[in-house]
């Protein structure tokens, strides 16, 4: 079946496209993409998945290999770019190993029981590794170098994470606010609850401001509203707020309805006394702030000017509706939809040029202010700083599930008695999140550690079950480095040779039971070793290589591409392309991506 | 019908910056900012193709507003640009320039991007911390006891943008009035918490640049039928005011696009002309003197109004509520039924009659001592007018700056020539420990900052079009041009003129090799730097040009999107 050939050799060539605009953009030493549109819109950006994105792929495998990325990518917020030179060195590696077999070619059932196999390396082989090697290696690493982390291990994650992902000079500015975001809202209680909370609300917690330099983003306690006061008075302590979602004017606004109006004698005069009730019993109330998702009518101006209280209008409703949720909020029940809270106080700030109004709240709330000279570039901060929440969501959860199972594994030892895990115990036990999951292993410093690492082990696996697989994904996984010190290829070398000669001196350290060698194979990028590494989730990196091999999967997988008029059914099995139940014919030889394709339909 | 469209693939480019067409659009753009740039500019038309307004400038906002730029870069540059003059007023022309040129040097000497904007971020550390120093030597504070910094920040602001077309008498008077304005504008004797006044600008076109001039308080447009004889009526103030912020032209238009259902018996448009009458006789009767509305007025209530002898001011517009309110302290009303609160009440202390041209103004005098002023500006057409008001107001923004931070520049390149020497001698010793820990080689190092400090001298360079040399001297590295017409004896000066010419100040042309040294710092000199500029907005333009730069040296690949 000549077919099944070319789907392979598809594969590699939409891979290997998609490979060349992402290799751009690798690591620190990489650049950025400018993305336009005919609208005037500019985005800067180096994160994978929205590069890819913007692209508008066409190629059917090619959007394939999207949709798996962008569903790793929401799991980890990490690790697109290697994504996809992992998956095209692996097709790379396959397509070669038909050659080097003399095979010429692979079959088509051929791929996909090597297909199966490698799902099968990831599910066993690879979680050995990663358990059983490369976690006790890095809680070895960081335990030996942890007075080279006492800086926060926080600080080298966010920088590790960010160094790929913003231009050079911006790196240490953005770590900076960041981790001192961080810690404000967390007040040092750092929980899974808090890292996710942060995640969520992300967007309500940052103020993007343009026309200053990235160094001078800041952080502002309470919670910035980007409108000013329409009355401001100043007043100390614990402030009433009232929270409105209407307006206080005639209701009759809903457009295009044909609502007729009946003016009857004295309407004037009923009217004004309607809105005069209505702020008479907001009096009562007694609050001192109201805040208003709507713009009020002039008269309740007027009225908050002459009573003191200060008014806020335009405020985002989903800004309202979080205060409401963080706030032990008391809602009305006689007028709707109005709520009553407590503030702590109420200020106004300056921020590049504008007045903004800032509320603070019990709960001490603080707001990231992100500053870039223009409007793409912003946009490129804002998204790395919400993507360092999500990797570092990732982590703290899979740390959280790790301990619960280590805990429930802990009880199940307890009854056989066993001495050696009152280390791991105790190891637990620690309430700081941060340093039990570097004491856990559950950081690598970054470039290519782990790769260097699980391309060791993979290889020198004694008893593996697949030594086919594991040399071709060893392999593969080399390539995340190559490209990361692909301007300075003799770097690549020295590092990995030093790496193995300390590998194999630990291994002997080992079984000689003798002092451990220093570990000084600290990755920095700028070959000064004296800076501290940063560091990278293992589990981020694990995912990342299940991912690509379940993707990889799916792509050996498809027998066939057809193109169909009638638009698909969109039911539980979307990707099911053999099931359509019209041939229209094979598709011809698929071009790389920047050429026109057909689109199935 | 919808239609689905088949979305087209993006447009890439790989290597932007090695794309031959993409840098000769940077060159053209780098070559428009700077032969607009210091006050022999030349200035700038824009029209478009079919017609319609043309625009005479050399200013950077108006020029990169209405220029449209088809490269996505170029697009990014000037966005840029312009978000920072709309923050800081000035400078604008400066941070395009020097961005422009830092990035085409970069590209000149072949320098890896990353190894670029390491150095350059560096660099421009070190420019800020010289700058913030009290050892900078282009750095002078202002003098706040008297106006003669702020005349000269003011004068600079104005001499740079040739399209105000300004002789040289003209441009004192109307940088001696910004001083004035920015002073009038600065509240005193107010306890607590005290917040800036503004300063209203009106123009008058067809009239002598020197009948420009200053007024404390407000003015207005003379409402129709006001003679001065009505005011003299009034006699002495001062008077009680009302300011309504709801129209009263009677017409219920506010309730929106609906339709009316009207009982028999009933006139809506009469019931509120009775109420308005109502809403007139109370205002009588609390002695109101000056009646005042943001929108219409009825005409009717105006006649009523007019009989009783209050002076009414309708269509005062959004712009003039807040001054309005600040100089009278009364408070804007917005219902119509319930009678007028007494503290929403305010005062004025007189009126005044002005003419200028063809406009009748009404000055109102503020009651208590408020921060707001009138400046009316005119010029002999509508483009010089135009100019000439946005450069007042870009000017009295930059007086204001110097409140947070008292200092300013030396202007005319002095800044520029002394910084470069500064960054050069400084780097000159400490590169192979610097580029060691910026982990860069040493040789990137320092093309870098010879790439950083020709973009400098590039800046410095572009002030002069006349085709003459510019020098630096070796000993305070300030600024020189020679000065060949000069038929007076006078000692010439340097470019900001802090300098004078000795004969033993040894002079070399700027962007030519000469051994580095470190500027000396000039003390005890009884000159006056004749040109400032904005300290702020200098160092604001220059750390987000090198940012800029760095980003746009960083794009590897454009994609654009088609559809």
């Amino acid at each position: 079946m000549p077919e099944e050939c070319v789907s392979l050799q598809a594969s590699v060539s939409v891979l290997g496209a998609l490979e060349r605009v992402v290799r751009r953009c690798v690591g620190p030493d990489g650049g950025s993409v400018l993305f336009t549109r005919d609208t005037g819109e500019t985005l800067i950006t180096r994160h994978g998945q929205r590069i890819l994105c913007t692209l508008h792929l066409e190629h059917p495998m090619a959007r394939m290999v999207l949709d798996c990325m962008c569903a790793h990518a929401k799991a980890t917020g990490d690790g697109t770019k290697s994504f996809i030179l992992l998956l095209a060195a692996l097709l790379r590696g396959i397509q070669n190993s038909a050659h080097m077999n003399r095979k010429g070619s692979w079959t088509g059932s051929g791929l996909q029981n090597l297909a199966n196999r490698l799902l099968a390396v990831s599910r066993k082989e690879l979680d050995d590794a990663i358990i059983h090697k490369i976690t006790p290696y890095a809680s070895l690493y960081c335990s030996r170098h942890s007075y080279k982390l006492k800086g926060g291990i926080l600080d080298l994650l966010i920088g590790g994470y960010i160094s790929g992902r913003v231009a050079i000079g911006q790196a240490d500015i953005l770590k900076r606010v960041l981790c001192e975001f961080y810690h404000k809202v967390s007040q040092d209680q750092d929980t899974v609850e808090t890292i996710s909370f942060i995640h969520s609300h992300f967007s309500l917690l940052h103020t993007p401001v343009t026309g200053l330099p990235v160094g001078s983003s800041e952080v502002v306690e309470g919670l910035v509203v980007t409108h000013d006061w329409s009355v401001w008075t100043e007043r100390q302590g614990p402030l009433k707020a009232l929270i409105l979602y209407e307006s206080f004017g005639p209701s009759s606004v809903a457009a295009g309805d044909n609502i007729s109006i009946c003016v009857q004698q004295d309407w004037l005069h009923r009217k004004e006394s309607i809105m005069q009730q209505k702020l008479e019993s907001l009096l009562d109330l007694q609050v001192h702030v109201v805040l208003s998702s709507m713009k009020q009518p002039e008269s309740v101006v007027q009225w908050a000017r002459l009573n003191h209280i200060a008014l806020l209008e335009f405020v985002d409703s989903a800004q309202l509706d979080f205060l409401f949720n963080i706030s032990a909020a008391e809602t009305l029940s006689h007028p709707p939809l109005q709520h009553l809270l407590m503030l702590k106080y109420c200020r106004r700030v300056q921020l590049g040029g504008h007045r903004y109004a800032c509320l603070g709240t019990f709960l001490r709330i603080h707001t990231l202010v992100l500053c870039a000279p223009a409007p793409g570039l912003l946009d490129q901060i804002v998204c790395v700083s919400q993507g360092v929440f999500a990797m570092m969501q990732h982590l703290s959860q899979k740390y959280e599930s790790f301990k619960k199972q280590f805990q429930s594994s802990i009880q199940v030892a307890d009854q056989s008695q066993s001495p050696s895990l009152d280390q791991s115990q105790s190891m637990l036990s620690t309430q700081d999140l941060w340093g039990g999951i570097m004491r856990a292993g559950g950081v690598l410093p970054v470039g290519g550690m782990f790769e260097f690492l699980l391309h060791h082990f993979l290889l020198n696996e004694r008893n593996c079950g697949d030594p086919e697989c594991c040399r071709l994904l060893a392999e593969a996984l080399l390539c995340v480095p190559r490209t990361l010190y692909s301007h300075n290829q003799r770097c690549f070398l020295n590092i990995q040779t030093c790496f193995l000669s300390h590998l194999k001196q630990l291994d002997r350290a080992k079984l000689g039971g003798s002092e451990l060698p220093e570990l000084k194979f600290g990755l920095g990028f700028s070959e000064s070793s004296e800076l501290a590494p940063c560091l990278e989730s293992v589990s981020g990196k694990h995912q990342l290589v299940v991912s690509v091999l379940q993707c990889l999967h799916r792509l050996l997988c498809v027998g066939a591409i057809l193109h169909t008029r009638s638009p698909l059914r969109t039911g539980p099995q979307t990707h099911s392309e053999e099931d359509e139940e019209e041939e229209e014919g094979m598709q011809e030889n698929p071009e790389p991506l920047q050429e026109q394709m057909r689109k199935p339909y | 019908m919808s239609r689905i469209c088949k979305k087209k693939p993006a447009v890439c480019t790989d290597e932007p910056l090695s794309n031959s067409g993409i840098c000769q659009k940077i060159a053209l753009m780098r070559n428009i900012l700077s032969t607009a740039y210091g006050p022999t500019g030349r200035l700038k038309q824009i029209h478009n193709n079919v017609g319609g307004h043309v625009l005479t400038t050399s200013t950077s906002t108006a020029l990169l507003k209405r220029v449209d730029m088809s490269e996505p870069l170029l697009k990014l540059i000037s966005t840029s640009v312009q978000h920072h003059t709309a923050r800081y007023s000035d400078c604008g022309l400066f941070m395009g320039i020097f961005m422009l040129r830092l990035i085409e040097n970069t590209q000149k000497y072949n320098l890896r991007t990353v190894a670029a904007a390491k150095s350059y971020k560096r660099l421009v550390e070190e420019c800020n911390m010289y700058l913030k120093g009290d050892s900078c030597g282009c750095k002078v504070s202002v003098d706040f006891s008297s106006c003669d910094s702020l005349v000269a920040l003011a004068h600079s602001m104005i001499t740079s943008k040739p399209a105000c077309m300004l002789n040289s008498r003209e441009t004192q008077h109307i940088s001696s009035l910004i001083a004035q304005a920015f002073l009038y504008s600065i509240p005193c004797n107010s306890p607590g918490v005290s917040c800036f006044g503004s300063t209203v600008t009106i123009g008058i076109e067809g009239q002598s640049v020197s009948d420009s001039s200053v007024f404390p308080g407000l003015l207005v447009d003379v409402p129709e039928m006001l003679q001065p004889a009505d005011l003299k009526r009034l006699g002495s103030g001062p008077f009680k005011v009302v300011l309504f912020n709801v129209s009263l032209s009677g017409d219920i238009s506010e309730v929106g696009d609906v339709t009316l259902e009207i009982h028999t018996g009933v006139d809506p448009e009469l019931d509120h002309l009775q109420q308005l009458l109502k809403l007139g006789e109370h205002v009588v009767k609390d002695k109101v003197n000056l009646f005042a509305c943001q929108k219409v007025v009825h005409p009717v209530l105006q006649h009523y109004l007019r009989e009783h002898g209050v002076v009414v001011i309708e269509r005062l517009g959004l712009a003039l509520m807040e001054p309005f309110i600040q100089i009278t302290g009364a408070q804007a009303v917005a219902s119509l039924c319930s009678p007028v609160p007494a503290e929403a009440y305010g005062l004025v202390r007189g009126f005044c009659f002005h003419s200028c041209g063809s406009r009748q103004l009404l000055q109102l005098l503020p009651s208590k001592d408020s921060a707001i002023s009138t400046m009316i500006l005119c010029h002999r057409n509508e483009t010089m007018l135009e100019e000439l008001k946005m450069t007042c107001q870009r000017a009295e923004h930059v007086l204001r700056l110097t409140l947070r931070e008292p200092y300013a520049l030396l202007g005319g390149g002095c800044t520029e020539t002394l910084l470069a020497t500064h960054i050069t001698h400084m780097n000159q010793s400490t590169a192979t420990t610097t580029a060691a820990a910026l982990g860069v080689s040493h040789s990137e190092f320092l093309m870098a900052v010879e790439a950083f400090c020709s973009s400098l001298h590039a800046v410095a360079l572009s002030l002069e079009h006349d085709g003459q040399d510019c020098l630096i001297d070796l000993t305070y590295a300030h600024r020189w041009v020679p000065d060949i017409y000069s038929q007076t004896s006078a000692k010439q000066t340097c470019g900001c003129g802090l300098v004078e010419d000795r004969s033993d100040l040894e002079k070399t042309p700027l962007n030519t090799a000469c051994h580095t040294f470190s500027p000396v710092f000039l003390k005890n000199t009884n000159n006056q730097p004749r040109i400032l500029d904005s300290f702020s907005a200098k160092l604001n333009a220059l750390n987000v040009a090198v940012e800029m730069a760095n980003f746009v040296l960083d794009v590897k690949y454009i994609i654009k999107d088609i559809n």
